[in-house]
């Protein structure tokens, strides 16, 4: 059977991750269960996606001989999972032939044991995995994507106290690109080497969602020559610089599939950096607004009959061929990008301005704008003030101050 | 397809013994008998279960095969039946069913590749007693009232099973001495901790047992066999040594 080309190339040794000093750690903290039960029992790998969290802790679990019992969290049963098995398996020896054998404990995805049920209380995650980390023979990993909001609680401290913290960092797109064109070389793939930097760049630091990019880029076009395959980059390119005509980008966006609110963001995010010829530069932007105004109208009548004239809009920017910059290079759309980072911390405000809300009568969106930055500045020079709020909103009140500058 | 026949009271015993360990089992079936090794969910208890085909009547195995059940669902089938009643097994396809008197059950069948089985053990435990059943599972049942963790200690002379309480001043502690032994394997002292929820849960699951013979050795898995279905079965029941605190 084949395995996507992300599981085949998961990183088997610590070394194979390229994170020295992290590993490094790692070892020292492994070392020390060798010795009996060390003061910092747990180790917490935390990280965004894709930045080899679990691939560590399956390398390291084969490099001690440790067995790896694997919980994840995002299961369901989890929490009874984790007071009736992980507690309990964390007392004893692995089942082996070999004698006094310990094993990994790994609880993946452990942020989704935090969530919080209505009222804004813990739902018993967390102070499950410190009677684990209090009771264990074992050593313990815990995967996160997100530490903050771990620590955001007294329990989630107390856990924080008993684990080694290390940091798994995006990694840099030369990294991701040398690993792709590794993957490459092994697997016999032909593409291109622009294509692959271009892959790098956009993963923003998610080895595995490149290495899928990777593996569709591959299934999809395999055989065919880059011009004629549709991918968002090079239609994109091809319609900035003309090296298409209008009706074969008009084709290429329908059959690309993606939404022209999405769509434009690329053409205004690429266009944006070619400005040496100020004429056309200025040109090309006012089609853009003027199919932005036509994607507006689509949204407030419902009339999607009106995609087709912005298609028409933006395909034509083609015929302008706009003259390439040597610094130019594909990217993603920023606001996307963005968006997609602020999502944790634009629902704990929406959270905190609802709850607000029903106190000062006023809607969230009311006590987002005018009142969540009074209540944050004032709070940031008055303890007593800041005590009282925590008091009113439990422990989402310490999240807002972490997103508040 | 797989079909047999054989009757409530085994049936029920051999679903007990799976029970006490895991809710789903992959069986295996060959034209000799059947077999099928259970890990618990902590992955810290195994047994391994050998039926030979004299136990069952009318024993059918086309192909060897595998299947996958739901345990407790065959139990819940079983409710009705007494104990004598010879129960009906067809498993064909998608499905099992079950036939005694004038009722039938269905039960699905699970997919056998969803099942997590252990991987086999090559155990080398040079201390071995063999004693009375019922000898042992009064011990056993002894340190249910104190904790939910059981000491074993083999001596030159005895066996002993202790449980502690919470105090040093409460204990309970069964001697299996050397005399009342049907065979005794001394080489080694060994003193091992285990957890007593599994070990009782497997224990009491046992019905037609008379002796039983229990393996040893410090900080190592223990290890208990016994014969099941008048000698037509052997039972095996592997259970990790706990980590002594120090």
């Amino acid at each position: 059977m084949d395995l996507p080309l992300a599981e085949k190339y998961r990183p088997q040794f610590l070394d194979q991750l390229k994170r020295d000093k992290a590993i490094e750690e790692i070892r020292k903290w492994a070392r020390a269960w060798k010795e009996g039960k060390p003061i910092k029992p747990g180790l917490l790998i935390y990280g965004p996606p894709g930045t080899g969290k679990t691939s560590a802790a399956m390398a390291l679990a084969r490099e001690m001989g440790w067995e790896y019992y694997e919980l994840n969290a995002s299961d369901v049963r989890s929490k009874k999972l984790l007071e009736q098995t992980a507690i309990l398996t964390s007392q004893y020896f692995q089942l082996s032939d070999h004698p006094s054998r310990l094993k990994l404990i790994v609880l993946d995805e452990v942020d989704s044991l935090y969530e919080r049920n209505e009222q804004g209380y813990d739902t018993g995650g967390k102070s499950a995995i410190l009677q684990l980390l209090n009771s264990t023979q074992n050593p313990v990993v815990l995967i996160a994507n997100d530490p903050y909001q771990l620590k955001s609680s007294t329990t989630g401290r107390q856990i924080a106290d008993k684990c080694l913290e290390v940091n798994f960092q995006r990694y840099r797109s030369t990294q991701i690109y040398s690993t792709l064109k590794e993957i490459c070389f092994k697997e016999n793939m032909n593409c291109p080497d622009d294509v692959l930097k271009d892959i790098a760049e956009r993963a923003n630091g998610d080895m595995r969602a490149a290495i899928n990019d990777l593996e569709g880029f591959n299934a999809n076009f395999r055989g065919e020559t880059r011009d004629q395959t549709e991918n968002i980059y090079s239609l994109i390119n091809d319609a900035i610089f003309g090296r298409r005509d209008f009706q074969e980008i008009k084709i290429g966006m329908i059959n690309l599939g993606e939404d022209p609110n999405n769509l434009i963001l690329f053409f205004i995010e690429n266009i944006f950096k070619l400005n040496d010829d100020k004429m056309k530069f200025h040109e090309a932007l006012e089609r853009l607004a003027k199919a932005d105004v036509f994607l507006g109208r689509v949204l407030s009548r419902n009339n999607y009959a009106m995609w087709g004239y912005a298609n028409d809009l933006i395909s034509s920017i083609s015929t302008m061929k706009l003259p390439p910059n040597k610094n130019y290079r594909f990217s993603y759309p920023n606001l996307i990008r963005k968006m997609a980072e602020l999502r944790t911390s634009r629902n704990i405000r929406r959270n905190i301005s609802a709850m607000g809300g029903r106190y000062v009568h006023k809607s969230s969106n009311f006590v987002s704008l005018n009142i969540l930055p009074i209540i944050a500045s004032i709070s940031a020079k008055d303890e007593k003030f800041k005590n009282k709020m925590k008091e009113r909103f439990g422990d989402i009140f310490e999240e807002l101050e972490s997103i508040e500058p | 397809m797989v079909e047999f026949k054989i009757d409530a009271r085994s049936l029920r015993e051999f679903a007990d013994i799976v029970v006490s360990l895991n809710q789903e089992a992959k069986i295996d079936f060959t034209n000799k008998g059947l077999s099928t090794k259970i890990i618990d969910p902590a992955h810290i208890a195994m047994v391994l279960l050998e039926i030979d085909k004299d136990t069952f009547q009318d024993f059918k195995v086309e192909d060897e095969e595998s299947i996958g059940i739901d345990i407790e669902r065959l139990r819940n089938a079983m409710k009705l039946a007494s104990s004598t009643d010879i129960i009906n097994f067809k498993a064909d396809g998608k499905r099992i069913s079950i036939k005694y008197g004038n009722l039938s059950y269905n039960i699905p069948i699970i997919d056998p590749s969803s099942i997590s089985t252990p991987k086999m053990l090559n155990l080398e435990i040079p201390n071995k007693i063999i004693t009375d059943f019922n000898l042992v599972l009064t011990g056993i049942k002894a340190a249910e009232n104190f904790a939910d963790v059981v000491t074993f200690h083999m001596k030159t002379d005895e066996l002993k099973i202790l449980a502690k309480g919470e105090s040093d001043l409460e204990n309970a502690e069964l001697s299996i001495p050397k005399s009342l032994a049907k065979e005794y394997v001394f080489s080694e002292e060994a003193k091992s901790s285990y957890s007593l929820d599994y070990l009782s849960n497997f224990v009491r699951s046992l019905e037609s047992v008379t002796d039983i013979s229990i393996m040893l050795k410090t900080d190592y898995p223990l290890k208990i066999e016994a014969p099941v279905f008048n000698g037509k079965g052997k039972v095996t029941f592997i259970l990790a040594p706990r980590i002594e605190s120090i």
